[in-house]
């Protein structure tokens, strides 16, 4: 399985495009509750209620990963994967938690 | 129905915080522990036997969890605004991203459990069940409190 599809690399790129994905706002699509609908696209407010991007950021991170976890293993040295120090299954959490908290800090402003 | 789910998500959850628990305290152990003592027992476990159980537990408890979110943005989180207790909500949104934590890291933990032999990346192992389990504690704990948190309040 490692050969055509890295593991590794898919817990580490879905972290990391999740981060980014939340950070700059690139959710896959949002859900609006009050309505039950799916869009590619953010709606107004006041027609469709409040829109989740929650979802869209998993699937983009999910959707990130899986190419990338299908890519990598062919496009770099297998030994830069199997050296994978690690203290990057440290960072990238970090990291999650440090965008999560960006996203999330207007809640703490009044 | 949201509440026969939510008692759902409650219950995978709970225990997937013993099978994380378990397996989080055994792989620290240098060496076979006596068990003479409750912790000692509960950490003498075979680690590498929980791996499948837990990304099953994850999975479910986080599918269940994002099936009930609509529900708590459209009822818990508009009562909460209105109550003005945004520190709450900051406090659940936060337990989203991190529950995504742990979503994000079940393949390489499996992969380290399951793909490796558990004399080779002992730190990486250790690294992953850590956090794992910190996150499900994190979750399991504040998504308790937020739960209830109009009978607190």
């Amino acid at each position: 399985m490692s050969r055509y599809f890295s593991l590794r690399i898919f817990s580490l790129a879905f972290g990391i495009v999740y981060t980014l994905a939340v950070v700059y706002k690139w959710p896959l699509f949002y859900y609006f509750p009050a309505v039950k609908q799916f869009s590619l696209h953010d709606l107004p407010l006041a027609t469709f209620g409040p829109g989740m991007s929650w979802f869209g950021w998993i699937a983009t991170g999910a959707l990130a990963a899986a190419i990338a976890a299908v890519l990598f293993p062919k496009l770099l040295p297998k030994r830069w994967i199997d050296q994978m120090p690690p203290g990057v299954f440290w960072l990238v959490p970090l990291a999650m938690l440090a965008g999560g908290f960006f996203r999330e800090q207007e809640w703490l402003l009044k | 129905m949201d509440v026969v789910l939510l008692i759902c998500h409650g219950l995978t959850a709970m225990a997937l915080v013993g099978a994380i628990t378990h397996q989080g305290l055994s792989v620290w152990r240098d060496k076979p522990a006596p068990t003479r003592l409750f912790v000692d027992k509960f950490r003498a476990v075979p680690g590498a036997g929980y791996a499948n159980a837990v990304v099953v537990l994850y999975i479910t408890t986080f599918a269940l969890g994002a099936y009930i979110y609509p529900a708590y943005v459209m009822d818990a989180k508009r009562a909460l605004f209105e109550l003005g207790m945004r520190k709450a909500i900051f406090v659940f949104q936060m337990k989203e991203h991190i529950a995504v934590i742990g979503l994000s890291l079940l393949a390489a933990y499996w992969y380290f459990w399951r793909q490796v032999p558990l004399i080779e990346h002992m730190a990486t192992r250790r690294m992953l069940t850590t956090v794992l389990m910190a996150t499900v504690w994190w979750n399991l704990v504040i998504g308790h409190i937020l739960n209830n948190i109009r009978g607190i309040a």
